[in-house]
């Protein structure tokens, strides 16, 4: 059992993790938690990569990109979230439906 | 430098800098001209992209590299553009030019934020067309995603919101699978740049590596195809069109599901040219996409929803010509995009012009419309007809080209499949025209004039489009020809 | 360097599935900085020193802050409490079974079919994360940019209130 086949498994494992709050959470901050946490998973993956390759540098590059873009699409989120709480009440999605006035 | 040379610059600089001008110039002074400024970039962009593949077939070259922050000193080019990318960044122009002259009249709120957010996407789309790695690929495609998600959910027609978080939820798991993919491409093949992805990743040493890119291969396809909206995975599709205004709708059907999704669908074929599993696929999800979203619409009754439908049909036959994969296919794709982005984009702003006039988007509602408004009907008619695949327009060459691309590779049983699936293009189309612009006239509407202002010059020009290239498609085809690109 | 390896995804691991099952927003927040925490380090340990920095200082903690902070400023917390009275205890513990099934059936196929990725390779020489980035990544970098603007005018837009009213 070798430490990289341990590490794609754990990998694969939070991956689903996230991928299954994504979908099935009401909540709209829930959804930054499944992503980011998911995120965490492919960072992992990138580095296990460049590691595997010998050029660390460029799996580097990537993680800090993919890691300076996904604050942004966070803080959107949460930007967005907060928004539509102060003019509805609640964070609840299933609440969002035809909605009128 | 050349004019060749410095054009592809421009697809970068002119977004960039009408963003900073947009933003300097005090809110008060800018709030009337802002979003004509968004319309004369993507014009500009629309006529330099022209431009540019007609000097690029001429020079011979097949690319051209360049740099933009500072130029390349060791590499040869951080972005390039080739024919391919032209193209495409002349559709991104046209659709962007319609979705501002729309804007124009259905947007009065918030529209130096508008012009922000269109200028962003505008960015990212070109961006996905101008660079030469996977990598950079997703960067500019979340880009996008991000100003089209802000973009829903801020310019609403209804108060309805669902529509956005279902696009939200969907294009965050759409994002996690390519990531995904590119993460497995990446253990294998130690570099995400175009030039080091090659087919034979999939083929070699039979450990685990291998089965990684299979593994990545799948997730690659299931994302992209999430953002573009074919079928199984087009549910968030006509919700968030629907909820959209008018003028946001345009650019996502019209470019923005084409660009993230279908073009990168194109990439993966163009890199992994040999593997067979993957053209098989591509033309399975496209025969899918065809026949559900042609069912699906004939069951609607709102205006929009229908054009969703069929934006998620015609989408499956952009899939097939590219799953050909020959050269013939690509061309034929790409030329179906290019008609496709001009009828729906008028299909799109004729449903501006209905709302704007009528109040309501519901075809039961409407009838006998023709009279009352001549040039949104026969605007209408010219996009259903095209469409549907019907002479002279751009829709029937197009439409031909693509049938004769699969015929030609091989494929003869989804080339008769594409022929038939198109009547049921023409039924769902001309059921929505009997309903809205033929038929009995409705008393309710009797005092409804035509639309004047940014709308009616969008859908003139769009028009003007569709019938200019499809009547001198056939010169068109003799100029590639000549060029030997077929 | 194994052992510290398999620590840190040990971490990663449990803190990971408490964050997703979790009930309250805080307390997944926070096992999300942990995992983030761990992450850093094995990054270090993999010989990634820039970006294990980038992952501890950003992940760790500037998304915990933004998260905390749209947490306090709508009190979602007690949102999430009152929907989740109607699930019950039984449904909770999916996840987490669901978690722990499919990789122990992972790791059986795995060691079954002698599954691997190669050993890792020496480093390429003169290869540093300086070059490399600012060298060969220049489009990565001006998609940066962008998505910076963009995140920006999201934001104005979301928070600006409304012309007409």
């Amino acid at each position: 059992m070798n430490v990289t086949t341990v590490m794609l498994v754990s990998g694969l494992i939070l991956i689903l993790a996230g991928c299954i709050e994504l979908i099935r959470t009401h909540h709209m901050l829930k959804i930054i938690i499944g992503l980011e946490l998911a995120i965490k998973a492919i960072s992992m993956f990138l580095t296990l990569g460049g590691w595997l390759n010998g050029n660390i540098a460029l799996a580097e590059a990537f993680v800090v990109t993919v890691i300076v873009l996904e604050v942004v699409v966070a803080t959107v989120l949460s930007g967005i979230a907060i928004s539509i709480y102060h003019k509805h009440g609640n964070m609840d999605i299933r609440n969002l439906r035809n909605l009128k006035g | 430098m050349t004019v060749l040379q410095w054009i592809p610059h421009l697809f970068l600089a002119l977004p960039m800098l009408a963003l900073i001008v947009n933003n300097v110039i005090p809110r008060a002074r800018i709030r009337t001209t802002t979003i004509a400024m968004s319309a004369t970039v993507a014009g500009a962009q629309m006529l330099l992209a022209l431009a540019g593949v007609f000097l690029l077939v001429e020079s011979g070259e097949s690319a051209v590299r360049f740099g933009m922050i500072w130029d390349a000193g060791k590499n040869v080019g951080y972005f390039q553009t080739d024919l391919v990318s032209m193209f495409l960044l002349m559709c991104v122009g046209m659709v962007a030019l319609a979705s501002a002259l729309t804007a124009l009249t259905t947007i009065d709120d918030h529209r130096g934020s508008y012009t922000n957010l269109l200028m962003v996407m505008m960015l990212g789309l070109n961006g996905m067309l101008l660079v030469r790695d996977l990598f950079s690929l997703y960067v500019f495609l979340e880009v996008t995603g991000l100003a089209s998600f802000v973009m829903i959910g801020m310019y609403k027609s209804t108060r309805d919101l669902e529509g956005a978080f279902k696009y939200l939820a969907l294009s965050a798991l759409a994002t996690i699978f390519i990531l995904t993919g590119l993460s497995f491409l990446f253990i294998k093949a130690g570099s995400l740049a175009f030039d080091a992805l090659t087919p034979a990743l999939f083929s070699g040493a039979g450990d685990g590596s291998t089965l990684l890119c299979w593994a990545a291969l799948v997730l690659l396809i299931s994302g992209y195809s999430i953002k573009s909206g074919v079928a199984p995975f087009h549910s968030w599709l006509p919700d968030a069109y629907e909820s959209a205004d008018t003028a946001v709708s345009i650019m996502l059907s019209g470019i923005v599901t084409k660009i993230a999704g279908v073009y990168s669908l194109l990439t993966l074929t163009r890199l992994f040219d040999g593997i067979a599993p993957l053209k098989t696929v591509l033309a399975l999800l496209g025969m899918f996409t065809i026949l559900v979203g042609a069912l699906l619409a004939l069951a609607q009754k709102n205006f929009k929803r229908i054009a969703a439908y069929s934006s998620v049909s015609q989408m499956g036959y952009i899939l097939l010509g590219f799953a050909a994969g020959t050269n013939l296919g690509i061309l034929a794709g790409l030329l179906y995009l290019f008609s496709h982005s001009a009828a729906k984009s008028a299909f799109f702003t004729n449903a501006a012009a209905l709302e704007k006039q009528l109040g309501t988007l519901n075809i039961d509602e409407m009838g006998g419309l023709q009279k009352r408004m001549p040039i949104t009907s026969g605007s209408s008619v010219v996009a259903l007809l095209s469409t549907a695949g019907v002479p002279p327009f751009a829709g029937f060459w197009s439409k031909l080209m693509v049938l004769l691309a699969l015929w030609s590779a091989g494929l003869k049983g989804y080339a008769a499949f594409a022929l038939i699936a198109s009547i049921l293009t023409g039924a769902y189309f001309l059921r929505l025209q009997k309903k809205v612009f033929f038929g009995k006239p409705n008393p309710r509407w009797d005092a409804v004039v035509e639309i004047t202002g940014g709308i009616r010059v969008s859908e003139i020009l769009l028009t003007i489009v569709t019938v200019a290239v499809g009547l001198v498609f056939p010169l068109l085809l003799l100029y590639l020809q000549r060029a030997g690109l077929i | 360097m194994n052992i510290a390896i398999y620590v840190c995804l040990g971490c990663m691991l449990v803190f990971g599935v408490f964050s997703a099952a979790s009930r309250k927003l805080i307390i997944s927040a926070v096992a999300l900085a942990v995992v983030s925490a761990a992450l850093g380090v094995l990054m270090y340990v993999l010989g990634a020193h820039t970006a294990a920095i980038f992952e501890v200082s950003v992940c760790s903690g500037l998304v915990t802050v933004i998260f905390i902070s749209a947490v306090s400023l709508s009190n979602g917390d007690k949102q999430i409490e009152a929907q989740d009275v109607a699930v019950p205890a039984r449904k909770r513990r999916f996840l987490p079974a669901i978690l722990i099934g499919a990789g122990a059936i992972l790791m059986i196929v795995a060691w079954l079919t002698g599954f691997s990725v190669g050993t890792p390779a020496a480093a390429v020489s003169g290869a540093n994360f300086n070059d490399v980035f600012w060298e060969t990544c220049q489009a990565d970098i001006f998609g940066q940019m962008v998505a910076l603007i963009a995140g920006a005018s999201a934001i104005v837009v979301f928070f600006k209130e409304s012309e007409n009213e």
